[in-house]
């Protein structure tokens, strides 16, 4: 039921401002004022996903053996407000290679690629609202035109959850890079808890002993499942 | 346990075009029932400048105002659903149907209408917004409730005779299209 869903304002310093210092492209694009929110069946649908976009989640199998870098195994959990998993939501993941060189035409920068990479992965989550990862720890970038500014590692993710109010794009990190307390795009999230739950955690029961080093990473979409309004 | 929904980061500029499908711009077939039309439009930056590799999704109904996957008796031909990566120029298109009025809630009626949500490098949350039809005569307490200036900004220009609905999408925060909070 729809009506069931509840989706409350979010905490103040959870979420970007628009505009941030430091990363100057996003004064050309920010919004200015807005208008509060609609809830109605538009934006409390959303679209599904079918079996056939399941994609492959092993980023490293190349033709000619393994990717270059820090092998690592990722669990992402989908889940709600409520921290019921989110089966069916769509998880989209992209990201550098070991070099910080992406495999696209506008990644301009002179690193070397590796043809045993991809990067880029997809999956839908099961019933514990799981996807899995198999890829490598990415290379830092210099973001091109500007003071010194250098990405720390980190990989983008994209999730379709249970209505169009649920979608979610974001970046998660890797805790203790020194890069991190320099990168702009991490430091326009205001509240420090809310930075740290933008890291990976590092965990050995979701990596491949002697293999892979083992990520969890939790990613929390809008909305949850209240009981239901009694009349 | 409540959990606080994880913070938004940019797309940045490498979304990987593998992640596109054919199919994607697609959310009408050719069979559904309705009017046909091509929804298109340019992505702009605040001083009217191409935003290009930025991703807008948008979500409809079907020519009932139905949703897919939510109502039983929605149209298959219609998934609702399209994203389109914008081109170098800022461009988007898709092949769709103009939806049906749909719900508000309780016997109030919504003029039809394409939720759209924005995603660009630069853009450290996507933004949201509607394209509504024109021309509907359905009265709509939202959209008529608007300034006018605004009002102008959320809806498409139909042009080609009926077959064609242009909608550009202008971030930034002046004359900007409206857009919603989260």
């Amino acid at each position: 039921m729809i009506t069931d869903k509840i989706y409350d304002p979010l905490p103040e310093g959870s979420q970007p401002k628009y505009k941030t210092a430091g990363y100057f492209r996003t004064g050309t694009l920010a919004p200015g004022g807005q208008m509060p929110p609609l809830r109605t069946v538009t934006e409390l649908t959303g679209p599904r996903f079918e079996a056939s976009q399941r994609g492959d989640q092993n980023l490293v199998a190349g033709v000619d053996g393994l990717a270059i870098g820090q092998l690592i195994r990722v669990v992402v959990r989908v889940v709600d407000e409520d921290d019921r998993p989110q089966p069916g939501a769509l998880i989209e993941l992209w990201q550098a290679n070991a070099t910080g060189k992406y495999q696209h035409p506008v990644d301009q920068r002179k690193a070397p690629i590796d043809g045993n990479f991809r990067s880029w992965g997809r999956g839908l989550a099961g019933d514990t609202g799981e996807v899995v990862f198999l890829t490598i720890r990415p290379g830092a970038y210099p973001v091109p035109n500007t003071d010194g500014w250098w990405r720390p590692p980190h990989i983008h993710v994209s999730a379709y959850g249970s209505s169009f109010v649920s979608r979610l794009v974001t970046q998660v990190y890797f805790p203790g890079d020194p890069l991190n307390d320099l990168d702009a795009i991490l430091q326009g999230v205001p509240d420090p808890k809310a930075r740290e739950r933008l890291m990976l955690v590092p965990d050995e029961s979701a990596g491949l002993h002697e293999e892979a080093l083992g990520y969890r990473f939790d990613l929390v979409l809008r909305g949850r499942t209240a009981t239901p309004l009694e009349n | 346990m409540a959990r606080i929904p994880t913070a938004s980061q940019t797309l940045g500029p490498f979304y990987s075009y593998e992640f596109m499908r054919e199919d994607d711009t697609v959310i009408a077939t050719s069979k559904a029932a309705g009017q046909h039309v091509t929804l298109k439009g340019r992505l702009m930056d605040k001083n009217g400048g191409p935003v290009r590799e930025g991703l807008i999704e948008v979500w409809q109904a079907d020519a009932e105002g139905r949703y897919s996957g939510h109502d039983p008796a929605a149209d298959p031909e219609v998934r609702g659903f399209g994203r389109c990566l914008t081109d170098i120029d800022g461009s988007f298109s898709f092949q769709t149907i103009i939806p049906g009025a749909t719900s508000s809630g309780g016997n109030s009626l919504q003029a039809p209408h394409f939720a759209v949500n924005v995603f660009a490098s630069g853009l450290m949350r996507h933004v949201t917004t509607r394209i509504y039809a024109p021309g509907s005569g359905i009265s709509d307490s939202f959209l008529d409730g608007l300034p006018e200036a605004a009002k102008a900004l959320m809806l498409a220009r139909a042009s080609d005779g009926e077959d064609v609905l242009e909608a550009d999408i202008r971030l930034g925060d002046e004359g900007g299209t409206p857009s919603f909070e989260d």
